[in-house]
């Protein structure tokens, strides 16, 4: 069952195309109800009105599990399971999918590629809805990538612009060697617990902490969390993405994708969590996102920069309370895990919606907006008053439950006194942001706009007035809204009944103060911004280029020209700088080889040489060397000859006169041949000049002399001695034959020869089609011919 | 012997169609001739049928390979088959069209598919060998018709330069893991593997060392096979090498030598033995440290190299050729893994990983080259003239999307399936290198295993987003169009599916590599048992002087 | 000659070679191996290039004849036998492509041929 939800989407993408080829103003409506019809299944499911599956009660609340083998060698199966967590996540992405899919029919309305973009959604969808329902490792991988695939295709969707093809790249990159270091941590994980199921690892948690590749686990799973996550130091990428259409941006980059390295996080909490490594990692690396997306949000005027950064900063609170991982912190996370998605998907589609209507994407050149566009301004400014942290909405209940959290106690280090401080720092930059962005545009007296402001249509407002209004029922009604996604998902983190306050009023405490203090303290800000700007901007855009993605420029610029450098020196096409490179290397290797294997020792000597012995040898050192140095081809060949006949010799000496006839054939048939066919060519000439002979001279001597050197040491080893008399004795009985090499040849090794045949067929129907297939050039031949006399 | 010949039925369903193919291959009607490449493809089902039927068990450390591998040479080779339509004889075959006389004498068609069965019969015979000689026959009948082949793939200078560095960097392998086998005979006074194997590890359980002999003759001929694999020190001529050649017969080249070149590697590896730990030979399941060193040595060389190279091509086929060998360093990840524990599944056996993975890299192989074989640069101006060029600038495939859907999408299939994008093919062949490396404990490789496999990502992206997404004509002056031979597209497509279905169907295909990859560790074979029944030392009578003669028999 | 052949082949035979024997056979083949190498990097001319893989071919025949007579079996004799015909097919083949490149571009020059890069 779970595995129809999460493939639906695969199975509707390639038709959602033709569909809205064939009904270009309804295919969006259409779509939109897959994911609403997931969305009402995974509610009935997880209420116990569907039987779905095996439903069991544990700790974290209900969990239904559904699997079907895949990969048995490999231990990966198709299990799914969904429990607290995983439908919380599932909701928001099939709820938020479908309001996102009418609102991406009314801003692309017309686009000649709408039916494309639907497609893509389908596919991030199901990817999603992947990620968070798999229960084992690897498949969580195979989602996570799609996931990033899917979400390269829609940042690159405008594939005109250079800029798109860039930011999906590093998009992609960025978050795809994420999800590699994931599959390593996975495999780490499989190999450490013995099984790939996340719900198994559980029970291995003393193992796993115990063992040596701890460490390496933790550190590989956040870098593949943090990257999907944008935590600092890799949020560069989130910013860039939003060169993405705004439905995607809304969709992707503010409630769902990002949110996975959040979710991966809290799913393995607890595995993982407890340990100082995990707790302490997440939480320094989620505060500094916070403050740093905060800061950069502020800086911002563009409104989807703007947006993006301040969810990052979001994002880092997320891993910061989840690195916290106390029932009070997980809870407030899961709250604001909810809240963040109805005031921040809000936020993206008014952001879409403005840029649609009035053409303009700098926030400071709008105003007055309100007028014209009455709707949008409300759910607007609910979304940002939830953003700012007011009652009534639920972004409220999520930063007092989140200060309760860490505001310092006597159970609490000293390190949450500076959490609380930096939390209240971000969540005042932040008030700043949400009244510049969501109030301040629609307030005031109208300014001129590319082109005249009006209401969006229906369909874009759909979803940014349901979003809005969730927000605020989220309080109103936390239990037909909240309470039934939040509980069970901060249960199922904590592996105990979690049961989160989402009461507005609790009296006056600290948390309410600090609330003030941020609201306070945020207003104060935005009276001053422009000024507190004008001062810190030349300051702070000197420090940005310091900044990773100058790391990231830098590496993707080093690789290229390392490949640049690589391909001009090694792939200049000249064969002989390939040969002289392949040897040099391989020369290397072999003394490498060696090296290791043992040092360099004496060198027998020469006492016990017998006299024909060292005239062979001479014989065939004269020879070779003059093939490598002949002037003349007929030299070079008489050289190579000289060789051959020593080599028979050298056959006769060692008791194999048959060997010898057969090569002293091969000799003579060979130097005839040559000679013939080198009557058809030109003489050498000399056709190197003297810097370069000396160059090869050069490396021609070292190499020699180094492999000359290896393979004596290689020699002066004694081999085993091993005395085989098989063929000799077997002879005669098995094979009535006397002559043992030709026993061996025609019987004993009777398909090696046949082998051999073959290769000389080969050989002779190569020649044969070589000669054959050449374009008939006669007077090159005959020119050839009287030149060469 | 007869044991023997039990196994080579393949191998004769090969040479007997090869045999059919050349008699008809050289009629003088051109009709009859034509059928050459119906015969192969029934000649390659036969043998593929046979493989799979037959019970194998060669005397090597890795005995049921050879069943694998004969199985899997049919397959993709009838792929390439496929791919392969209408490359021979295609100048003459258009020159006939426009109505010129049929020149029998001109025609190759009749070698040309000589050799691709020869070449084959090598591939097969290598995943068979189970003696240094037989394996060298092998290499060097795999080798020699692919030579030939590259030559004579098109009328281009161009085929003929690849043919020239193909062939000379070839004979310097050739020539080098030719020493090596004779370093190794001499190590271990026999030739048949098994008996190498257990007199090295026996040597190696003794001393603590393989030797420096053994040692040399190995690591010559792990050199000499590495051309075939196209690693690093020996892979400067792929690319000019598949650039220069016909698309099929670069298909061809990614596979079949690739795939010799391999099992080559895991026999004689499998000869040293995964067998050492800390503690020397027997305390773990490592490769020697020299030969481990090596290895881990060329397969990071190999993969980075292939990549880098890779990212800044324009050309498909280098881009796929630098590809191939990225895809080499992977493999030979596995190599360095090993066979790991006893009793090892899939996940832990990195033989079968390299196994699995050969098979996955030659479908998706086929798939991406047979985008580039099945198009065709066609000259504007001179419409009439048989101006015909080989598609290979990226460029070319722009917009692929709205001329020719099934050809782009088995690009975009292939492609992301050769970057490892779950749930394709490629990744099911990616993970099991990951986890036997882990399970090895080869971090560090696996590493950059990974940080490898994101470089790859930006240029196979380019591969899918060119057809794909980038719309518009291709801003060369001549017209892209489909060749002639549906064949060849349809390769492309049954690969295409072959990547999704297969991925998705999981571990059917695991299963069969997981056994092929099982390893035996040497024992004493008859030889060695008769000769260890006798006094050792005293050396046994030769025959007589006088028999020794030439004339003896 | 026959008597001839039949004293030097027996030198020794069945008495085991000395190492120090087998070693300097070892060095005079690696030796010509190496040679065959220098040449292959050094030389321009195809022909001699081909002929330095014959060199090197042939090397490789001289230490497996060594060989075989040190373990004393025929192992080594019978793969020197394949070796050569597989040399000999190699030949024929370099031999053709040679020719073929010379009608080509009428040089043999290795370094004109280029035209394949990057």
């Amino acid at each position: 069952m779970l595995l129809a939800l999460v493939i639906s989407g695969f199975v509707l993408a390639p038709v959602a195309p033709m569909l809205q080829r064939a009904l270009p103003h309804r295919a969006g409506y259409i779509v939109a109800l897959l994911p609403l019809a997931i969305a009402v299944m995974l509610g009935l499911m997880s209420a116990g009105v569907v039987n779905a599956g095996i439903v069991t009660d544990t700790e974290g609340g209900f969990s239904i599990v559904s699997t079907a083998p895949w990969v048995a060698g490999l231990g990966v199966d198709l299990a799914f399971r969904l429990d607290g967590l995983g439908l919380l996540m599932a909701m928001l992405v099939s709820g938020i999918g479908a309001l996102i899919f009418v609102y991406a029919a009314g801003y692309l309305h017309g686009h000649k590629h709408l039916g494309r973009l639907y497609a893509f959604l389908l596919m991030f969808m199901a990817s999603m809805l992947g990620v968070v329902l798999a229960d084992n490792l690897i498949l969580l991988f195979v989602f996570w990538e799609l996931t990033s695939v899917s979400s390269y295709l829609l940042i690159g969707f405008d594939h005109s612009q250079e800029k798109s093809r860039k930011s999906a790249l590093q998009a992609l990159l960025v978050t795809g060697l994420g999800g590699l270091g994931i599959l390593a941590a996975a495999i780490m994980l499989g190999d450490v617990a013995g099984t790939f199921t996340i719900s198994e690892l559980v029970l291995h948690r003393d193992t796993i902490r115990g063992h040596a590749l701890f460490p390496a686990i933790v550190v590989l799973m956040l870098f593949g969390a943090c990257t999907k996550s944008a935590q600092f130091p890799f949020h560069f990428w989130l910013p860039n993405a939003m060169a993405a259409p705004t439905p995607v941006s809304a969709y992707l980059h503010s409630s769902t994708m990002v949110k996975a390295g959040v979710y991966l996080i809290a799913r393995l909490s607890p595995v993982l969590g407890g340990a100082a490594i995990w707790n302490d990692a997440l939480t320094w690396i989620g505060a500094t996102t916070m403050v740093v997306g905060a800061w950069m949000a502020f800086r911002q005027r563009i409104m989807k920069p703007l947006l993006a950064y301040s969810t990052v900063s979001a994002l880092g609170t997320l891993v910061m309370a989840l690195g916290v991982g106390t029932t009070k912190a997980v809870e407030a996370a899961m709250v604001f895990l909810l809240a963040h998605a109805f005031y921040k998907g809000t936020l993206f589609m008014a952001a879409g919606a403005i840029d649609h209507e009035t053409g303009e994407k700098d926030v400071s050149k709008l105003s007055g907006l309100r007028g014209s566009m009455p709707i949008l301004f409300i759910a607007t400014a609910a979304a940002a008053l939830s953003m700012a942290g007011l009652p009534p909405f639920v972004g409220f209940v999520a930063k007092e439950l989140m200060l309760k959290g860490l505001i310092p106690d006597a159970t609490r280090g000293t390190g949450s006194a500076a959490l609380t401080t930096m939390l209240v720092l971000s969540s005042a930059l932040g008030v700043v942001v949400a009244v510049r962005f969501g109030i301040r545009p629609f307030l005031g007296d109208l300014k001129p706009t590319p082109t005249e402001p009006h209401e969006p249509p229906r369909s874009m407002l759909l979803g940014p007035v349901m979003l809005a209004s969730l927000g605020l029922l989220a309080v109103v009604l936390p239990g037909f809204v909240a309470l039934p996604l939040v509980g069970p998902a901060a249960s199922a983190v904590l592996h105990a009944t979690a049961k989160p306050d989402m009461a507005l009023w609790h009296g006056v405490n600290a948390a309410l103060l600090l609330s003030v203090v941020v609201i306070v303290a945020g207003a104060a800000l935005f009276a001053i911004q422009s000024g507190v700007l004008r001062v810190i901007e030349p300051i702070a855009s000197r420090l940005d280029r310091l900044g990773p993605a100058r790391v990231y420029d830098g590496t993707l610029w080093a690789v290229l020209t390392f490949s640049r450098a690589q391909t001009r020196a090694l792939q200049s096409g000249s064969l002989r700088q390939y040969i002289f490179f392949t040897i040099g290397t391989a020369v290397i290797a072999i003394g490498g080889a060696l090296a290791v294997n043992q040092g360099f020792s004496s060198v027998p000597g020469l006492s016990d040489v017998r006299n024909y012995e060292i005239g062979l040898f001479a014989l065939l050192l004269v020879g070779a060397g003059y093939v490598g140095v002949a002037k003349n081809r007929l030299a070079a060949i008489a050289g190579l000859g000289l060789v051959g006949y020593g080599i028979a010799l050298a056959f006769v000496l060692f008791g194999a006169p048959d060997l010898a006839l057969t090569q002293l054939c091969i000799e003579t048939l060979m130097v005839v041949l040559m000679v013939l066919v080198f009557y058809m060519l030109p003489d050498f000439r000399s056709i190197s000049n003297n810097s370069q002979r000396f160059r090869d001279l050069f490396a021609a001597l070292s190499l020699g002399a180094v492999m000359f050197f290896l393979v004596l040491i290689a020699g002066q080893s004694t081999p085993d001695l091993a005395v085989t008399t098989f063929y000799g004795e077997r002879s005669v009985p098995d094979a009535y034959g006397r002559n043992v090499v030709n026993v061996i040849l025609v019987d004993f090794r009777a398909l090696d020869t046949l082998g051999e045949i073959t290769v000389l067929v080969v050989a002779a129907v190569g020649v044969y089609a070589l000669l054959k297939s050449t374009p008939k050039r006669a007077k090159h031949i005959a020119g050839l011919k009287e030149g060469s006399e | 012997m007869n044991n023997v010949i039990a196994q080579l039925w393949p191998e004769i369903a090969l040479f007997v169609t090869t045999c059919l193919v050349m008699v008809v291959g050289l009629s003088k009607d051109r009709g009859t001739r034509k059928l050459c490449a119906p015969i192969s493809a029934i000649g390659i089902i036969v043998a593929g049928y046979l493989a799979a039927t037959t019970s194998v068990d060669t005397a090597t450390t890795l005995p049921f390979m050879a069943k694998y591998g004969k199985v899997l040479a049919a397959g993709v080779g009838l792929l390439l088959l496929m791919l392969m339509a209408g490359t021979a004889d295609r100048q003459l075959e258009d020159a006939v069209d426009r109505g010129e006389k049929f020149e029998p004498l001109r025609s190759t068609r009749a070698e040309f598919y000589a050799f691709f069965l020869f070449s084959l019969m090598g591939l097969m015979l290598c995943a068979g060998a189970s003696d240094l000689i037989f394996l060298f026959l092998a290499l060097e009948l795999t080798s020699l018709p692919t030579y030939v082949m590259v030559a004579l793939s098109t009328r281009r200078d161009r085929s003929m330069e690849a043919g020239v560095k193909y062939f000379f960097l070839g004979a310097m392998g050739a020539a080098m893991f030719l020493f090596g086998f004779a370093l190794i005979y001499g190590a271990t006074g026999s030739t048949a593997l098994a008996d190498v194997a257990y007199t090295i590890q026996n040597r190696a359980a003794g001393t603590g060392s393989i030797g420096p002999l053994a040692l040399t003759g190995l690591v010559l001929s792990l050199l000499g096979v590495m051309f075939k694999i196209a690693a690093v020190p020996m892979h400067f001529y792929t690319a000019d090498v598949y650039q220069g050649a016909a698309s099929s017969v670069t298909a061809f080249l990614a596979f079949v030598p690739k795939c010799a070149g391999f099992f080559a590697i895991m026999l004689l590896v499998g000869c040293a033995g995964w067998a050492f730990g800390p503690d020397g030979y027997g305390s773990g399941t490592a490769l020697p440290p020299e030969l481990r060193i090596l290895l881990w040595t060329i397969a990071v060389l190999t993969m980075t190299v292939g990549n880098v190279l890779a990212l800044l091509q324009t050309s498909v086929k280098r881009i796929l050729a630098y590809s191939s060998i990225a895809h080499s360093g992977y493999m030979l990840v596995g190599v360095i893994a090993g066979p790991g524990p006893a009793e090892s599944t899939l996940a832990s056996n990195g033989l079968a990983a390299v196994l699995f993975y050969l098979l996955t890299y030659g479908v998706m192989s086929v798939g991406t080259f047979s985008v580039v074989a099945a198009l065709e640069r066609r000259r504007r101006a001179t419409a009439a003239d048989a101006a015909i060029d080989e598609v290979d600038h990226i460029d070319e495939l722009r917009g692929l999307w709205k001329r020719q859907p099934h050809l782009a999408a088995v690009m975009v299939i292939c492609a992301l399936g050769l970057l490892g994008l779950p749930p394709l093919l490629g990744f099911l062949g990616k993970l099991p290198l990951f986890t036997s490396a882990l399970g090895a404990g080869e971090i560090v490789l696996v590493v950059i295993l990974g940080l490898n496999s994101a470089i790859a990502a930006a240029y196979y992206l380019r591969l899918v987003s060119v057809p794909f997404l980038e719309s518009g004509e291709p801003s060369t002056p001549d017209a892209v169009v489909p060749t002639p031979f549906p064949s060849r597209a349809l390769a492309g497509v049954v690969a295409a599916v072959l990547v999704v279905v297969a991925g998705l169907a999981g571990g059917t295909l695991g299963s069969h590599a997981e056994r092929a990859g099982t390893f035996r560790f040497p024992t004493k074979t008859m030889e060695a048992t008769r000769h260890a029944s006798q006094p050792t030392s005293t050396v046994s009578v030769p025959p007589d002087a006088a028999e020794r003669g030439p004339n003896a028999r | 000659m026959n008597t001839l052949f039949c004293t030097l082949a027996q030198s020794g035979w069945p008495e085991p070679m000395p190492t120090g024997t087998l070693f300097h056979y070892l060095v005079i083949s690696a030796a010509m191996f190496v040679i065959g190498l220098i040449g292959f990097v050094t030389r321009r001319n195809l022909i001699i290039m081909f002929l330095c893989t014959e060199l090197m071919f042939q090397a490789a025949g001289l230490s497996l004849i060594a060989f075989s007579r040190f373990h004393l079996n025929h192992t080594g004799e019978t793969f020197v036998i394949f070796v050569l015909t597989v040399a000999a097919a190699e030949a024929a083949l370099a031999l053709a492509l040679v020719v073929l490149l010379f009608r080509r571009k009428e040089s043999l020059d290795a370094e004109r041929w280029a035209e394949l890069r990057g």
